[in-house]
This record gives structure tokens, C-alpha cells and sequence, in this order.
């Protein structure tokens, strides 16, 4: 975190999280249905804990 | 709850997400996270994650989350989801925050460890999320 925070204010690094947790529904589930023929309405989270205190 | 969820959709920011994710390509995340791939550390270090893990693809998952706080991932996800209702024209919604969140828990999360692979340009990723 330290060194992400060199590159990134934590201010913008949120709005980054909430665009991207925000792109899921709007174009990547919908793309991954039409893709699948069938709803696709779940996601999988990776979590990197690495730096994370 | 639903309100609240609504209001902040309105607001967030100052702006609003419209315009914020007017503002903010997601998929470009040499410019979202860092302001040029030059300086991309996270997009050095997302692209080396993706690329340890080629097995995931969005294409496959659905999506594919890249952050470090747990309970931002549960408010992320709740917010998501309230979002999914109103795009499927749910006028009235099935779910609260308190009955959303035991289903966030469900989701499954996969820890690992990075690894340097400082390639990032072009990626595979990226262009299959836009292909789909």
C-alpha cells in the first residue's frame, strides 16, 4: 500500500474501485451473459493481501 | 436502504457514478490507477497477477475483482447488486443490505501471491472483457 499510494491519492484509488465494482454490472455481467446465452449475475473476488495491514 | 443506495448513486463524489464512470475508463487502468502506463504500478502488478493466473478470465467468471479491502469488496458488491435490480427494472426491491450481504459472503475469493512479471501492454485481458 505504501508504494500504491507513491503513484495514487487513496482519494482517487477509491473512485477507481467504485468504477470498476461499477463496470461489473453495466458492461462486463451483461457481456459475459449475452457470451454465455444464460444469466451471469455472480463474480469472483481476488483478493491481494499483500501490504495489506 | 434501497433510498440511501439510490441517493448515493446520485452523489457519489460530488458527481455521481454516471460521471464518474464517465470520467474513468475501468478498463484503462494505466490512466484510472496511475495517470500514465509508464508509472503503472498497479497496472504492472494487476497484469502480472492476471498473467499468473491465466486460467480466470472475465470472459469465464463473469468478472474479475482486483482490490485489498474486505469490507470495501462487501459495500462494492452490495452496491452491485442494488444496481443489477434496477438495471433488470425490479421496481421493488427483494433485497436489503441486510439480506444482501449473506449472499456477498457466499461469494467465493481466492488469496495468492504475486508474481514480478513486468509485462502489461495490450492486454489479452482487457480486450477480451471488450470483445465480449
Amino acid at each position: 500500500m505504501p508504494e500504491l499510494y507513491k503513484h495514487i491519492s487513496p482519494e482517487r484509488f477509491w473512485q477507481t474501485l467504485i468504477v470498476t465494482a461499477e463496470c461489473g454490472v453495466r458492461e462486463i455481467l451483461p457481456a459475459a451473459s449475452r457470451a454465455a446465452g444464460r444469466p451471469i449475475d455472480k463474480g469472483l473476488c481476488i483478493v491481494d493481501l499483500k501490504g495489506f495491514r | 436502504m434501497f433510498a440511501d443506495c439510490q441517493e448515493w448513486r446520485r452523489t457519489v463524489e460530488g458527481v455521481g457514478i454516471d460521471e464518474l464512470y464517465r470520467t474513468l475508463d475501468p478498463f484503462d487502468v494505466s490512466f484510472s490507477f496511475c495517470g500514465g502506463a509508464s508509472s503503472g504500478y498497479v497496472f504492472n502488478n494487476m497484469h502480472s497477477t492476471l498473467n499468473a493466473k491465466r486460467s480466470l478470465s472475465p470472459g469465464h467468471y463473469g468478472f474479475i475483482r482486483y482490490v485489498v479491502n474486505p469490507p470495501a469488496v462487501r459495500l462494492i458488491l452490495y452496491l452491485q447488486l442494488t444496481a443489477l435490480s434496477q438495471t433488470d427494472k425490479v421496481s421493488q426491491p427483494t433485497h436489503t443490505y441486510e439480506t444482501t450481504i449473506p449472499q456477498v459472503h457466499s461469494l467465493r475469493c481466492i488469496f495468492h501471491t504475486e508474481r514480478p512479471i513486468h509485462q502489461c501492454a495490450n492486454s489479452r485481458t482487457h480486450r477480451h472483457a471488450r470483445a465480449l
